[in-house]
């Protein structure tokens, strides 16, 4: 019989990265499992300047630093895995399906994950990668000198939107509101951009895609004014899409809870969903703010949690309580 | 892994100068990635071929091709995403798909656009 791991964590974006330098230092047998290599959504970015203590810095420089990091305390990785099923098992135990092998262990964390939100118009399927990104630190060097649409109105849309302006020769920024959502500073950031003399940044509100156009290629979006109704054929060469994520969960449909949109459904306070000894981190789970800051929180407040249960397993059923105190063990 | 000039690719893939239809100069079939540095995803597709290299040698074979330096192929093949991977079967035209797969998406590919199964 194979050998059976403390903890498995599923995803090793932030949360599951979190997750695993605290079991590991704790001396759990940790094991993480990621279907490409470490880092999920967050090595995309290329700024990052809202994680506390480290004034700038991109994705894929922290995401290595953490990894490092995780390693140096014992946790062992498997990348190129992707897992596709997970069973509760009668000992109690959870076994997790990832290509051909069967890995069991006392305790699952699920940090898959989120991944990009489609705009669901006509065109954006037809031109997926060829005029219409989801990444503009990947694609906006192939737009240098064209025009470029972007929509969104949170913090990647705005950041995005800013690095496009570095290679388009226009990027107009379109948002179904009358303000942004991103980070105050973020906002003064784009709009001091939009009102240099000569701008290449135009700004929109109140305004949505309705479709993606063209022959072949990315000719024109059909932009309307939720204000007014009024549509308007607008010419472009890319069409990049910035709004928001969706969680990364379809595999554990039928294993734990999810919720409508896809969110698994756990306490919000010691992240357990209704499967026991299966905790829930990140992007992924119900009421997550989506940040790189909390979604390491989470992984570990699920790594503190799970000491409860390895402690007492029919703590799982009781209610959440501030008899509690991790942090006294 | 290795990275293909645009020299390297039209012996080993495709000498699109010389010929308008599509012709195939290798003799293994291949995936060819197109990548740059500055791309997160790329990166994380990168340790998956690394893999496959492995658990195919012999079979298949698998290219790079940075789009910074080689803007000319990026160009040829339309590429406006990364990363993006070509499938190239020995015997039909090769297949696009844009994105970062993960390593089972990539295997269904091998087995169904290029026919080749694992070792």
């Amino acid at each position: 019989m194979s050998e059976v791991y403390d903890v498995i964590i599923v995803g090793a974006g932030p949360a599951g990265l979190g997750a695993a330098l605290y079991t590991a230092r704790d001396r759990l047998k940790t094991l993480i499992l990621e279907k490409f290599m470490p880092g999920g959504q967050i090595v995309t970015t290329d700024r990052i300047e809202n994680y506390p203590g480290i004034e700038r810095i991109d994705g894929a420089r922290l995401v290595a630093q953490m990894q490092k990091q995780v390693e140096s305390f014992g946790a062992e990785f498997k990348t190129g895995c992707e897992v596709t099923k997970l069973e509760k098992l009668k000992d109690g135990n959870i076994a997790i399906y990832c290509d051909k092998d069967k890995l069991t262990a006392r305790v699952v964390i699920l940090a898959p994950g989120s991944i990009y939100r489609k705009l669901g118009v006509p065109g954006e399927e037809e031109f997926a990668g060829s005029g219409v990104s989801y990444c503009g630190t990947c694609d906006a060097p192939f737009f240098k000198g064209k025009n470029v649409v972007s929509v969104g109105g949170g913090n990647t849309a705005v950041e995005e939107t800013l690095h496009l302006t570095k290679y388009a020769a226009k990027v107009t920024i379109i948002h179904r509101r009358d303000e942004f959502r991103a980070s105050r500073v973020l906002i003064e950031e784009l709009l001091a951009k939009a009102n240099e003399p000569n701008s290449n940044l135009l700004v929109k509100y109140s305004t949505i895609a309705t479709a993606i156009q063209g022959q072949g290629k990315v000719q024109s979006v059909k932009l309307k004014d939720v204000k007014t109704n009024k549509e308007e054929d607008y010419p472009c060469d890319g069409v990049f899409i910035f709004i928001g994520m969706v969680p990364n969960t379809g595999f554990l449909k039928g294993f734990v809870d999810l919720t409508d949109r896809g969110f698994i459904k756990c306490d919000c306070a010691y992240l357990r969903t209704k499967v026991r000894g299966v905790f829930v981190a990140g992007d992924c789970r119900v009421g997550a703010a989506m940040q790189l800051a909390t979604a390491v929180g989470d992984g570990i407040v699920a790594a503190m949690m799970l000491k409860q249960y390895f402690r007492d397993p029919n703590w799982w059923n009781e209610p959440v309580s501030d008899l509690l105190q991790p942090g006294g063990w | 892994m290795e990275s293909l000039t645009k020299e390297t690719f039209s012996q080993k893939v495709f000498n699109y100068e010389q010929n308008k239809e599509w012709k195939f100069e290798g003799e293994l079939p291949c995936i060819i990635d197109f990548y740059a540095d500055w791309c997160g995803p790329c990166k994380m597709v990168e340790p998956v071929l690394q893999e496959l290299i492995e658990e195919y040698q012999g079979k298949l074979n698998i290219y790079r091709i940075n789009t910074q330096y080689e803007q000319e192929l990026a160009a040829a093949f339309g590429i406006q995403s990364i990363p993006s991977l070509l499938f190239v079967p020995l015997d039909d035209k090769p297949q696009m798909a844009v994105g970062a797969l993960p390593k089972n998406s990539i295997k269904k590919a091998i087995d169904e656009v290029l026919k080749v199964s694992e070792n």
